[in-house]
């Protein structure tokens, strides 16, 4: 934050120039903050524009455009989507995929990536690739093999078939970044470890896993956005309306002709509100697993 | 590093290799049997519905009526239309597959009778063919003449307006195709864009100008075959259909492309775009005090020498081959047949809709009074692009016109891609 060149260069009237130099401080703060301000409004405006929506009656937004100042406050869309839009269900839906998914697929790719990255196991840099490949497929390629299989081994539309789905889809990505972390852990502490008579199950129970720890949440907080946000595949895999999770659920509200914006906006905000919840206790973990994971 | 990449590279290579021949070995899995003989098996009918939440209250009621009766149980199962529309031919082939599904008349139900994938209902029509039209019987009819559809209803296509917009503006709804240029040229006169439509979300309505102005210039006939791919897009005489479009082009409010169909109508009750084509389902979508000042007026006539004809789709169900209750089935769709159902569900849908039973007793509305009359006075009934074409045709439809409207110039080349795409879509169903 120093502007030294510019003061290096005239140091004759000394003070004149530290009373320049902290009007520059101010205007360079004042500027950052605007700047910060600006942006973040920028981004915070259309989330404000679903929420002043939601509040807003059909008639009013259709009489006078998205755009315009609210006319009118209800609180009616709430009610409307959550009983027309089935939302209750549709969050229960949506957890009961989502909190198993997270779960075993961090649990699976943990100790897959614990495996890979502190024993040496043959072809473990093969099996990783492999894994990471799957991930570079397209899924909108795999869509109807995917759908037949399910059918095949009879678990189309059922939320388990959902659950395998996704934690297969998961597990390849989740292994590679922990791999990456775990790698980074001194192999000193699993010596010592060793040394202290603990078995491999241990080891990874008591020294990784709790080493892993800020990786885990942060890949936690967002796996469980990607999953509880996911579209694509329950419409793919499920056919019977009450087994539709909450994405689903708000694309209902979309009629064949006519769609209410409000209501539709009401029930967005509904569905955004688990993951915003996930996200902020899981926040601080969230930015340091990050860093963590690709600085070292 | 080289060996790194050869590395990655194979193991990739090897993926897709696998998931190809995954594919390739599940696609063959699934043989269409027919329906069995013998007793239904048991649990209830799953009636699988693309009409959401605002839509389906008529259907609801139906269902509940049938329930009522106790000759079996329906569950409706709703679905959004986007993953209904696109998961349907998914349904179908699937191995358990819902039983009853709502769909739209003629070539898009044929498509998949063609496949036979849809159970034969000729046993339902046979208690009640008098009471339908005898253009509704027609289009429930696949390519062997067996029928394979039940109609619900049907609606009318108009080019809607506010009344008090036009007096405000000094405009009376014009009847041929040159007052209606001289109307929108007025229009336009006074700042106000004579025409919208919402195709960023939406791109199909595009698609009843095109038939609009093809059954006005070519006429009804022309138009059929040409959907059916008996004649060919790159044709003069479709040139004249875009020639005419190209007159209103400029006419249209210039965002149409990126507007969204509900931004479109909020222009349109807020009187900054004068005209809209719609279907009568528009009717719920302008604001609640506005409703009594929304008419519409028929499609001009271009050529008056051409007969006139009219978009009517009509909507109805289809059963799957593959149910394992044939015979609840036919007692439901037998039900939904009957003047008594038809009234019901007519009601429910809030005037957008005719019931297709000749004996339904309804109370009409004005408009809906009005759309009657304009489908009983033409001399031929067409459907729309998808329901005439089949549902697969639309996507290179909407391609179409989509770029002819940002690029008119591009005709040419336009037609061409259309007809290879259409002949495409046609030679791989």
């Amino acid at each position: 934050m120093t502007i030294a060149p510019a003061t290096t260069a005239r140091v004759a009237p000394l003070k004149l120039s530290s009373r320049r130099r902290g009007r520059r401080r101010i205007a360079a703060t004042v500027g950052f903050h605007t700047t910060g301000i600006i942006i973040s409004l920028a981004w915070f405006a259309p989330i404000l524009v679903v929420l002043v929506t939601s509040f807003r009656t059909f008639d009013d937004v259709t009489a006078n455009g998205i755009a315009s100042l609210p006319h009118t406050f209800t609180l009616q869309t709430y009610v409307q989507a959550w009983n027309q839009g089935g939302l209750f269900q549709a969050l229960v839906n949506s957890m009961i995929v989502t909190i198993p998914t997270v779960i075993i697929s961090l649990v699976l790719s943990a100790a897959a990536a614990f495996g890979l990255s502190r024993y040496r196991v043959p072809f473990r840099r093969t099996i990783l690739l492999i894994m990471l490949a799957g991930n570079l497929l397209p899924v909108q390629m795999l869509l109807i093999p995917i759908a037949r299989i399910t059918q095949q081994a009879n678990i189309f539309d059922t939320l388990g078939a959902l659950i395998a789905v996704q934690v297969a889809f998961g597990i390849g990505f989740y292994t590679f970044v922990l791999y990456g972390f775990m790698r980074t852990i001194p192999t000193e502490l699993q010596e010592a470890a060793t040394l202290d008579g603990a078995g491999t199950v241990r080891i990874f129970l008591q020294v990784i896993l709790p080493l892993a720890r800020p990786a885990i949440a942060a890949l936690g907080a967002l796996s469980f956005t990607w999953i509880f946000n996911d579209l694509l595949w329950s419409i793919t895999l499920l056919q019977t309306s009450e087994k539709l999770p909450i994405t689903a659920a708000v694309l209902s509200l979309q009629g064949q002709y006519v769609s209410s914006w409000s209501v539709i906006a009401a029930a967005t905000v509904v569905a955004a509100i688990p993951s915003t919840i996930v996200f902020l206790v899981f926040q601080r973990s969230f930015i340091g697993g990050l860093a963590l994971g690709s600085v070292k | 590093m080289t060996l790194k990449i050869s590395r990655l590279l194979s193991v990739f290579g090897s993926t897709v290799a696998a998931t190809v021949l995954l594919a390739g070995c599940v696609s063959t899995g699934s043989a269409v049997q027919a329906a069995k003989d013998g007793p239904d098996a048991s649990g209830p009918l799953i009636l699988q519905s693309r009409f959401t939440d605002a839509e389906k209250g008529g259907i609801e009621e139906l269902v509940k009526n049938f329930n009522a009766k106790g000759e079996g149980t329906v569950k409706l199962n709703s679905i959004p239309t986007d993953t209904f529309n696109t998961q349907l031919p998914s349904y179908l082939t699937s191995k358990n597959p819902p039983d009853v599904y709502t769909w739209y008349a003629g070539q898009a139900t044929r498509d998949f009778a063609d496949q036979k994938l849809l159970l034969d209902l000729s046993s339902v029509w046979a208690k009640n063919t008098n009471e339908f039209p005898g253009a509704l019987h027609t289009l429930s009819k696949d390519s062997s003449g067996s029928e394979v559809f039940v109609p619900t209803g049907y609606y009318w296509w108009g080019m809607y307006y506010f009344k008090s917009d036009f007096e405000k503006l000094g405009v009376t709804p014009p009847k041929t195709w040159d007052e209606f240029l001289t109307v929108a040229a007025k229009i336009k006169s006074q700042g106000v864009n004579p025409f919208t439509m919402g195709l960023s979300d939406n791109a199909w309505l595009a698609s009843a100008w095109f038939d609009y102005l093809d059954v006005r210039i070519n006429g009804g006939d022309f138009h059929l075959k040409l959907l059916a791919g008996k004649k060919s897009y790159d044709s003069p005489e479709v040139r004249k259909v875009f020639a005419a479009f190209k007159q209103v082009l400029p006419d249209f409010d210039p965002a149409i492309l990126g507007t969204s169909h509900n931004q479109a109508v909020s222009d349109f009750s807020q009187g900054k775009s004068a005209m809209y084509l719609l279907g009568a389902w528009a009717q719920p979508s302008v604001p609640a005090d506005k409703r009594d000042d929304l008419a519409f007026f028929q499609f001009p006539i271009v050529d008056p020498s051409v007969p006139i004809a009219e978009e009517a789709p009509t909507d109805g169900l289809i059963a799957s081959a593959k149910t394992d209750k044939p015979k609840l089935v036919k007692r439901f769709l037998a039900y939904v047949a009957t003047a008594e159902a038809q009234t019901q569900l007519a009601k429910g849908q809030q005037g957008t809709a005719l019931p297709a039973n000749l004996n339904a007793t309804l109370t009409l509305d004005p408009l809906s009074t009005q759309g009657q009359a304009m489908l009983k006075s033409a001399k031929q009934i067409t459907q729309f692009y998808n329901r005439d074409a089949g549902d697969a045709q639309q996507t290179p439809a909407d391609t179409a016109m989509t770029s002819f409207i940002a690029h008119p110039e591009n005709l040419d080349q336009i037609l061409k891609d259309w007809d290879a795409a259409a002949k495409k879509i046609r030679a791989t169903s």
